[in-house]
């Protein structure tokens, strides 16, 4: 299969010596030009055969190979003058400072030397590394008078990014590269390693250079336009302005020009080198392109989130995967995953041909490309690959035998990793069962959205295909949906019910609620529960009533007893427990649900929800999935039966109702105007710690919330169970009450920065308010309910306050979009070891312990080893009966 | 003013703090297999340090009871303030302008 062509066996970094760089050249560039007008490479010019092929069908002058297999070969260009490397200035400066300007040593005496050495020699722990020992050698040295030859004290100065200046006393002197390059060619090599250059690799004097490298044409290959316009590689431009300043420098220095124009190019020279290795170096206005966008050179090609390292190295475009569009599909199960037929038949997983297969492979075989249990390829022994076609099919069909490799389409129950981004957690990536289905989307079932954080308003999702054995059953049995029903973040589902899930449930089993035999039957066929479950002599008695509560406990385990209270709890001052006369504390014996209505708080995903809880901590990951299976089916039957709709007459409130609401919030406003009054007339106490101001705007605030409260209050008494909109709020399935009271009686005050609206206009919010008005109105108090509207000037209060939401929220993902990258940094490779210790990659402890009590969530009772209450319970319910 | 001396031991935030001896040092390293300067490490210009009298090179044994869990035992490696400027590594400058990512 996969040839690796070459082992990296280890990687050393040094400096390119000018030896080095003329070495593993193959030609010396003067031509700044690339093609003649023929569109000929020019001799010795940047596109010069020499240097690689770009173009399909030719061959290269140097290796005699042809374009794909040539990796380019690399030119130089001889520099009229030296130039600083910009990406060693910074080094370059720190080693200028420490060493002595006339006999080249580390200004440290003999005492000292012999300290540090010493120090170097023993360095290998985190306390006491290489690179601390040769920071302080230096910087001790960069204080010093050159103990050795006693060469008066001259100070280096550094203008970043690429100039040097020599200060003494009132003078100064520039140091040109020349001069940089002589200091550092002065330094004897025993000095080398205090001043943390490797004497193998590199000597500081290579970081002035002299020569400069001309990458091949591979790395930097023009492109051809339609037009058929060469356009040349961004990396090319920049050589081209180097070569041509550099041969006018040349030409200038050799005609004896003036002193001053020489250095000028001299400059021009080194800006453009700099800007060659990065272009956004500060202080360097950026080499632009003739249009006026900025070049990108060699750092830019390296740096960054677009760069080769994280968007090449790190990250990679990887085969055998998929992308498409999400859809809910209630009727899959939540371990499995819908995908399109036309997916399935491009995706292929390799499986060898052995006695036991090769019946089922020559079938799939004989299927071909085209019809869908397929196989796309074949692996011989021989390990000739080879192609299926219609055509071939039947004669590869017949060749087939064990030890081949047939690379068969994506079939049902094949186990793939499924993806939504952004991966925030490793419930982002969980591992499905394939089922293959018509149409262009991949189906979801509905309680695996909580997990992935998606919806289908346009979600697109990944699919990943494990390649091997050991991958597919390490994920199936690690990754899977069922294995994650339980969080490891707070120990309790993250896979669950949601929305008419949870409303149905509670329509299902409310009391009162009952269903004839037929439409049981119904139910319980159309979710898959008949049979199963319950056999069809349930139904021998025709005129037989269920309740919903009947139906429901079918699909619970046999033996299994709680009791928590429901969603929808009035939490009445004294708890009745089982004899609640509001149905609201669910009883479960035996598998029988004896009293209670099913709500969020037994199966909601993402809460406490303590049936489900229950069924997956006490009987297993499969009994759980069955468990949401057939409950999430059973209850759409239902909720398709009885029905659930919700309009503006949900939020109607009695004209006796809205004259409450009324009065309530006249009589705040009348307050309100009492307080102003007060802090008018001088009346205000100050509360302490705030101006008088600030407690003028509490007092309101506290007296605004308060009204907005006692409306919503009265609001909430007309708004009964009979509505399906308070339904679904008190059960949990979508909204809350305090959103219906904004419908039903009054929004509220609006804020921005938690502060009443004031800004807009001088001491206004809006022109229609008087200069200085503080009443409720005019900043932004919102009497009005959705159901009634807004008044204008409501109305604008209201998106300037809506607004404040959007951009908190734009904010807030950029800004943890940020940190979770850092966070993953800096953790990313800290690892659980065997003595349940956490450890980075030097083997540094960072927790004796993991998480510092060893605690799995997902795996205990609420963080403890058992769940002590739980098994009280359920050792008395199993003696009581 | 006069300034009233506190004993930070005595609040209640501050975990239990333990010089250990040679020998369970020894112990500790052998446990987790592995030398001094693996430990997390804790200056000893530290305040608790301070107080408990501990000199660089000794090991803390830290015992915190406020972990959800109940007890949880921590060592920490005391350092003096000379060795603790090569841990905090210049590099501000050098995590190159990352700016946050625009998604």
């Amino acid at each position: 299969m996969f040839k690796v062509p070459k082992v990296i066996d280890k990687i050393q970094f040094g400096i390119l010596s000018p030896e080095d760089i003329r070495k593993m050249s193959v030609l010396r560039v003067i031509t700044a030009d690339t093609y003649d007008d023929d569109g000929y490479p020019i001799e010795k010019g940047l596109m010069d055969q020499r240097l690689g092929v770009i173009d399909p069908g030719l061959k290269c002058k140097t290796c005699g190979q042809k374009f794909g297999d040539c990796p380019g070969h690399f030119g130089h260009i001889e520099l009229a003058r030296p130039v600083i490397h910009v990406g060693h200035a910074k080094d370059v400066y720190k080693i200028l400072k420490s060493v002595c300007r006339d006999c080249g040593k580390l200004k440290l005496d003999a005492s000292q030397r012999e300290i540090f050495q010493g120090q170097l020699l023993s360095a290998t722990d985190r306390l006491k590394n290489r690179e601390i020992i040769v920071k302080e050698a230096m910087d001790k040295a960069a204080k010093n008078v050159c103990p050795w030859c006693g060469s008066d004290k001259r100070s280096i100065k550094f203008e970043k990014p690429y100039t040097f200046y020599e200060e003494w006393g009132e003078e100064r002197n520039k140091l040109t590269p020349i001069d940089v390059r002589e200091r550092l060619e002065k330094i004897p090599v025993e000095e080398y390693e205090l001043i943390g250059v490797n004497k193998e690799v590199s000597k500081p004097e290579w970081m002035v250079l002299t020569v400069l490298p001309v990458p091949p044409v591979t790395v930097r290959p023009s492109i051809t336009l339609e037009s058929s316009v060469r356009s040349e590689d961004d990396l090319t431009h920049k050589l081209v302005d180097i070569i041509r300043i550099n041969q006018r420098l040349r030409e200038n220095i050799d005609a004896g020009a003036p002193q001053l124009i020489v250095e000028d190019l001299w400059e021009l020279l080194q800006y453009h080198v700099t800007t060659y290795f990065n272009n956004s170096t500060s202080g360097v206005p950026p080499a632009r392109h003739r249009s006026g966008r900025i070049l990108k050179t060699i750092s830019q090609r390296l740096s960054g989130k677009e760069g080769r390292f994280r968007s090449n190295l790190s990250g990679k475009r990887v085969d055998f995967s998929a992308r498409t569009v999400v859809s809910p599909d209630p009727y899959i199960s939540i371990n499995e995953v819908g995908v399109p037929d036309f997916v399935a038949s491009e995706l292929t997983v390799p499986e060898r041909v052995t006695a036991y297969n090769l019946e089922e492979m020559k079938k799939i075989v004989r299927n071909g490309p085209n019809k869908h249990p397929g196989a796309n390829y074949v692996i011989r022994n021989d390990g000739k690959r080879k192609k299926i076609t219609d055509i071939t099919k039947d004669d590869v069909a017949e060749e087939l035998d064990i030890g081949f490799i047939v690379e068969r389409q994506l079939r049902d129950g094949d186990i793939v990793l499924f993806n939504r981004q952004p991966s925030l957690h490793r419930l982002s990536i969980m591992a499905h069962e394939v089922k293959v289905m018509p149409y262009k989307t991949f189906r979801l079932n509905l309680c695996v959205c909580p997990p992935y954080n998606a919806d289908f308003d346009g979600d697109e999702m990944n699919l990943h295909l494990p390649q091997t054995e050991e991958a597919r059953s390490e994920a199936g049995i690690i990754m899977k949906v069922q294995e994650n029903i339980i969080s490891p973040r707070y120990g309790e589902p993250v896979i669950g019910g949601m929305q008419d899930y949870i409303s149905g449930a509670y329509l299902m089993t409310r009391e009162g609620a009952e269903f004839s035999a037929e439409e049981v039957e119904e139910c319980f066929y159309e979710s898959d529960v008949l049979s199963t479950k319950v056999g069809v002599e349930a139904f021998q008695e025709r005129s037989k009533i269920w309740t919903g509560k009947n139906m429901f406990e079918v699909l619970l385990p046999k033996d299994l007893s709680v009791e928590f209270r429901s969603k929808t709890c009035k939490k009445c001052e004294k708890c009745e427990f089982a004899n609640c006369k509001y149905d609201n504390y669910v009883v479960i014996k035996e598998g029988k649900l004896l009293k209670g209505v099913i709500d969020g708080a037994a199966f909601k995903a993402r809460s406490s929800c303590k049936l489900l809880d229950k069924i997956v901590k006490g009987y297993g990951a499969d009994e759980g999935r069955e468990f949401l299976d057939s409950v999430t089916k059973l209850i759409i039957s239902v909720i398709m039966k009885v029905g659930l709709t919700t309009g503006i007459d949900d939020v109607d409130i009695p004209e006796e109702g809205l004259e409450r609401i009324d009065e309530i919030l006249e009589n705040a406003h009348n307050k309100v105007m009492e307080n102003i009054e007060a802090y008018k007339g001088g009346e205000l106490e100050k509360q302490p710690g705030q101006t008088l101001e600030d407690t003028l705007e509490n007092r309101i605030m506290a007296e605004l919330a308060k009204a907005r409260d006692n409306a919503g209050g009265v609001a909430e008494q007309y708004l009964g169970m009979k509505r399906h909109a308070v339904i679904m709020a008190k059960t949990g399935a979508k909204g809350n009450m305090l959103d219906l009271t904004q419908m039903a009686a009054c929004l509220g005050q609006m804020t921005v920065r938690g502060k009443r609206l004031h800004r807009g206009y001088q001491d206004r919010s809006l022109p229609h308010f008087k200069r200085g008005d503080r009443s409720a109105k005019a900043r932004g108090f919102v009497s009005s309910s959705y159901r009634e509207g807004l008044s204008p000037t409501e109305f604008f209060f209201h998106s300037m306050g809506g607004r404040e939401g959007l951009v908190d929220t734009a904010v807030r993902t950029a800004q943890s979009g940020y940190m979770q990258r850092r966070l993953i940094n800096a953790l990313q490779d800290l690892k659980v070891e065997k003595d349940r210790s956490v450890r980075d990659n030097s083997n540094n402890i960072i927790q004796f312990e993991y998480g510092e009590d060893g605690v799995d969530l997902s795996r205990s009772a609420y963080g403890e080893a058992v769940d002590i209450d739980w098994i009280v319970h359920k050792t008395l319910a199993l003696r009581k009966s | 003013m006069t300034k009233k001396k506190i004993n930070i031991l005595d609040n209640e935030f501050v975990p239990e703090h333990t010089i250990l001896t040679e020998e369970e040092s020894n112990e500790i390293l052998q446990k987790f297999n592995v030398t001094f300067d693996r430990l997390p490490l804790i200056l000893e210009t530290d305040p608790v340090v301070k107080i408990i009298g501990a000199k660089s090179g000794d090991i803390i044994k830290i015992v915190r009871s406020d972990s959800p869990a109940g007890k949880s035992v921590f060592y920490r490696y005391v350092i003096g303030e000379d060795t603790k400027q090569g841990l905090e590594e210049d590099s501000v400058d050098e995590i190159i302008d990352e700016e946050p990512g625009e998604e």
